[in-house]
């Protein structure tokens, strides 16, 4: 998987309001809530099966995201 | 905490949920959330129906009625129960205590003795604890235990919606459980742990004697999601694999995990981050709602009423506090009662 497919993903799974980039802060994005966080917690664990929510929770940007999820 | 009760068994359960379906996408609409964040909602939760308790009826009055069904089923006369607990967060008076309130409507003794604890989500496991060291240390034969809450709904969404999921997600709903001495061997595996750093994270500030003497900032209950959810699936989830662990239980004797009825996409993400066979870790709750410290019971009294077998469980409560509470159990010989609407 890579940079964009993961893009990809968390914007199917948020469906926001504004376009997502690498550099949108999560916890100022109103559209990734709890909930949004839950789905794509759920939806990574399918391909990163050792991923954890304190790794995942540690995330301030999509780019930290996508970083982790390419490790 | 962790203990074994050898000489308790469960001898029966019952439970009373709110008669009024209350459509969560039209109580939803009702508060103009955005349609983006109720479809997210229903989806990831799993919730369609919350249950509402009918006009003028109160914890106290399901535990009645659970009470009754529960000695009904067993042929039990109310005098012959030793002690009787109610435990809940949403108890009908500060003052006296549930239990002192419906005593003489069940038909207690004077000498029966009663307990009111203020106990939320971990509610019915922190109780059995309650229950069965009252039987085990022989100051009772028997205690009938009540758990449940209800769901204040006086007060409308705050504007931000920042309390919309807890809003949309809980019910109104008791049990009734029968504890009862036994000369047989009949362990209750059972471990809790508790967290009071996170107090904070599920929070009803204004209900106590506290905001009356110093400002508390907020009024509504609130439950920060994205905590909650850390909580759950790293702190709990490591609770439940020690459990598993220590007491040596394998998967293929269980039946079921009953979980936290916290919403369908929760106990998916515990189940696989404890690696859980999805089937063991059933959510029943879709037309119920999260009934709190009922939670459990009833979804083991609803498996039971779609012909599942329940004989050799798992039971996790977590939540408010925060805490979490995981005990092992056989119900053999428990007598299940069907789920009165009220």
């Amino acid at each position: 998987m890579n940079k964009e497919e993961i893009l990809g993903i968390i914007t199917d799974i948020v469906d926001p309001e504004d376009q997502l980039t690498e550099n949108t802060v999560i916890a100022e994005c109103e559209d990734i809530d709890s909930l949004a966080l839950l789905n794509l917690f759920l939806e990574f664990r399918k391909v990163k099966k050792d991923l954890t929510i304190t790794e995942f929770s540690n995330c301030k940007t999509i780019k930290n995201v996508i970083n982790l999820l390419l490790e | 905490m962790d203990h074994i009760f050898n000489h308790v068994k469960i001898e029966a359960i019952s439970g009373v949920v709110g008669k009024n379906p209350l459509n969560v996408q039209k109580l939803a609409n009702s508060f103009c959330i955005p349609e983006k964040r109720i479809k997210r909602f229903i989806k990831t939760n799993g919730f369609e129906h919350l249950r509402v308790l009918s006009d003028n009826l109160s914890f106290g009055d399901m535990c009645v009625k659970a009470s009754q069904s529960l000695l009904d089923s067993l042929n039990i006369p109310p005098s012959k129960i030793e002690s009787f607990i109610c435990a809940s967060h949403s108890h009908d008076y500060f003052i006296p205590g549930t239990s002192y309130t419906i005593q003489n409507r069940i038909g207690l003794t004077k000498d029966c003795f009663l307990s009111d604890t203020v106990q939320s989500c971990p509610g019915f496991i922190f109780s059995i604890i309650h229950a069965c060291s009252l039987i085990e240390s022989n100051l009772c034969k028997n205690v009938l235990l009540c758990v449940g809450d209800i769901v204040d709904r006086r007060y409308p969404l705050s504007e931000d919606l920042s309390d919309y999921d807890s809003y949309l997600e809980n019910s109104d709903g008791c049990a009734c459980i029968l504890f009862s001495y036994s000369h047989e061997n009949n362990p209750i595996h059972i471990s809790t742990q508790s967290y009071g750093e996170f107090y904070r994270s599920a929070f009803s500030p204004n209900f106590g004697m506290r905001s009356t003497r110093i400002s508390v900032g907020c009024d509504k209950y609130r439950v920060d999601g994205n905590i909650m959810n850390s909580f759950v699936l790293d702190t709990v989830s490591k609770h439940f694999a020690s459990f598993i662990s220590n007491n040596k239980i394998c998967m293929d004797e269980l039946d079921y995990i009953v979980f936290q009825q916290t919403g369908n996409a929760l106990i998916k993400a515990l189940g696989s981050v404890l690696e859980l066979p999805e089937e063991k870790c059933p959510f029943v709750s879709k037309e119920y709602g999260n009934m709190s410290s009922a939670s459990i019971p009833i979804s083991v009294l609803k498996l039971n009423e779609n012909h599942k077998k329940t004989r050799s469980l798992v039971l996790h409560s977590f939540g408010v506090g925060l805490a979490s509470a995981i005990c092992k159990l056989n119900l053999n010989n428990t007598v299940f009662s069907s789920i009165i609407e009220m």
